[in-house]
């Protein structure tokens, strides 16, 4: 009886103990990737979302002032004239995603910043907190980010001297074949893309710079919905950028989350070009090649559309609609969607 | 992936430092390859990870890296007058994809061997 008894009530072996943690492990750990599979399917969403409530803003300021947004407002002569040409200092500057704030119920952050006096809004350079840029730091958009990018939400530079801080922007308008850079008083680097200006020595607005004014938006210059002669449905209004890349982080003094300042009103800060395929990052190879054929991938990168979504990424096309564009898309394809009058035959799906 | 080198010529001499890029009009990655002195390129993809081009159609690309000089610039390059007004020794339209005359067919099968005659005015 007492044998039966303490045999009864003895525990589990060892063998036995070891065996249900080995099973509960395998079913976690079939659990887990299904689990972040999932949580990434959300951020998915939300940036889906995200792109449909800026693209809805685009569409408001439309309605309220008759024309798109402003792709960026700055003056940069000779190519770039201001609109409201004036003194040297005292014009507007700030990106496209600035001009949209008060249409995505941020109008308080839009009346914040000084339009005409740029400096105004940068951190003092001694670094103590008087000017109004410190009013900036750490302000976060929630509907500018995409949750799927890595990094902080503000600008993480130690360097008094820095441009500014100001919250981090993931979207971008499309500025056609080629975002950036939009600047060459030279008058070389639109030879090497723009079909109709071989290299001229004083460049005009307009003329050296077409290849560089075809998408939606473009520097200093409003469109209209009538601009888009390819039709809304098939040119792409904004997308994002992907915020990882190894090989251009390791280079020196640049990060690719430098690019992407809401209100900065610099070039690579408000566009993406489709002349590059989405997700491009610098090839592994980087280092070893050509230096020309290295500032060229670089200027690559800073067009590149992108995300950390699996395989593609997001985009809000002019009638307002979002689509997940995969990275295995054909480039030529790709390319054609960004202008707004190409006359090529390019549709989605 | 099909291996692909080859050369670009202008009135039969080689071109060096043209940067030629694949296209392809189907899906699949871009690739490219930046030409030496003897006018010879060798495409890698985009990232740098594999050799060659996907099979399809290809617009080609060609771009004169000549023009930006030789120096990698970052991101100083946006307000540097590059090139101190060197000219593209090719015609501006193998810059850009949609103007590019020329293509290439890359069959399944052994590498490629391409020719691409550029000239200086189209």
């Amino acid at each position: 009886m007492v044998r039966v008894g303490s045999s009864a009530r003895r525990g589990f072996t060892l063998v036995e103990l070891l065996v249900v943690i080995a099973i509960i492990g395998i079913l976690v750990g079939l659990l887990l990737p299904a689990v972040q599979a999932a949580r990434e399917a959300a951020r998915r969403m939300q940036c889906t979302n995200n792109l449909k409530q800026l693209a809805l803003s685009v569409h408001n300021f439309h309605d309220a002032f008759k024309k798109m947004p402003y792709g960026m407002l700055r003056r940069q002569p000779p190519e770039w004239p201001h609109p409201e040409e004036g003194q040297a200092g005292q014009n507007r500057r700030y990106q496209l995603m600035h001009q949209l704030l008060p249409f995505i119920e941020q109008n308080n952050l839009w009346t914040r910043w000084d339009q005409l006096n740029f400096n105004a809004n940068r951190r003092e350079p001694g670094g103590t907190i008087d000017w109004v840029g410190e009013h900036f730091f750490k302000q976060t958009v929630a509907t500018m980010v995409c949750p799927s990018n890595p990094g902080s939400l503000w600008n993480e530079s130690a360097d008094p001297a820095d441009s500014g801080i100001y919250f981090r922007n993931h979207y971008f308008g499309c500025a056609g074949t080629r975002g950036y850079p939009r600047r060459d008083t030279s008058g070389a680097r639109p030879s090497l893309y723009n079909p109709f200006a071989p290299a001229v020595p004083n460049p005009t607005p307009g003329a050296a710079y077409s290849a560089l004014t075809d998408g939606i938006f473009t520097q200093n210059k409003q469109f209209g919905f009538q601009n888009a002669s390819d039709g809304l449905s098939n040119t792409i209004l904004l997308g994002e950028r992907q915020y990882y890349d190894q090989v251009f982080d390791s280079l020196p003094g640049e990060r690719i989350r430098d690019w992407g300042w809401c209100w900065f009103g610099a070039q690579g800060d408000s566009f993406l070009g489709t002349g590059v395929p989405i997700n491009f990052q610098l090839p592994s190879n980087f280092t070893s090649l050509d230096g020309a054929v290295q500032q060229l991938l670089y200027d690559d990168r800073i067009n590149a559309f992108g995300s950390m979504h699996v395989g593609g990424c997001n985009i809000a096309v002019g009638d307002g609609s979002v689509h997940f564009l995969s990275e295995n898309m054909s480039p030529v394809v790709f390319q054609a969607l960004g202008t707004r009058a190409g006359g090529e035959v390019a549709q989605l799906e | 992936m099909v291996e692909v080198e080859g050369v670009v010529l202008q009135d039969g001499k080689p071109l060096e430092r043209i940067m030629v890029e694949f296209w392809p009009e189907t899906d699949g990655s871009r690739s490219f390859g930046t030409t030496d002195a003897t006018g010879k390129f060798v495409l890698t993809t985009d990232d740098g990870e594999r050799l060659g081009a996907v099979v399809g159609r290809h617009r080609v690309v060609l771009k004169d890296a000549s023009v930006l000089g030789d120096k990698f610039l970052g991101r100083a390059g946006e307000d540097v007058p590059m090139g101190t007004g060197k000219k593209s020794r090719i015609d501006g339209r193998y810059g850009n994809v949609t103007t590019t005359p020329l293509t290439q067919d890359v069959a399944k099968g052994e590498k490629l061997i391409a020719e691409f005659d550029a000239k200086q005015r189209l």
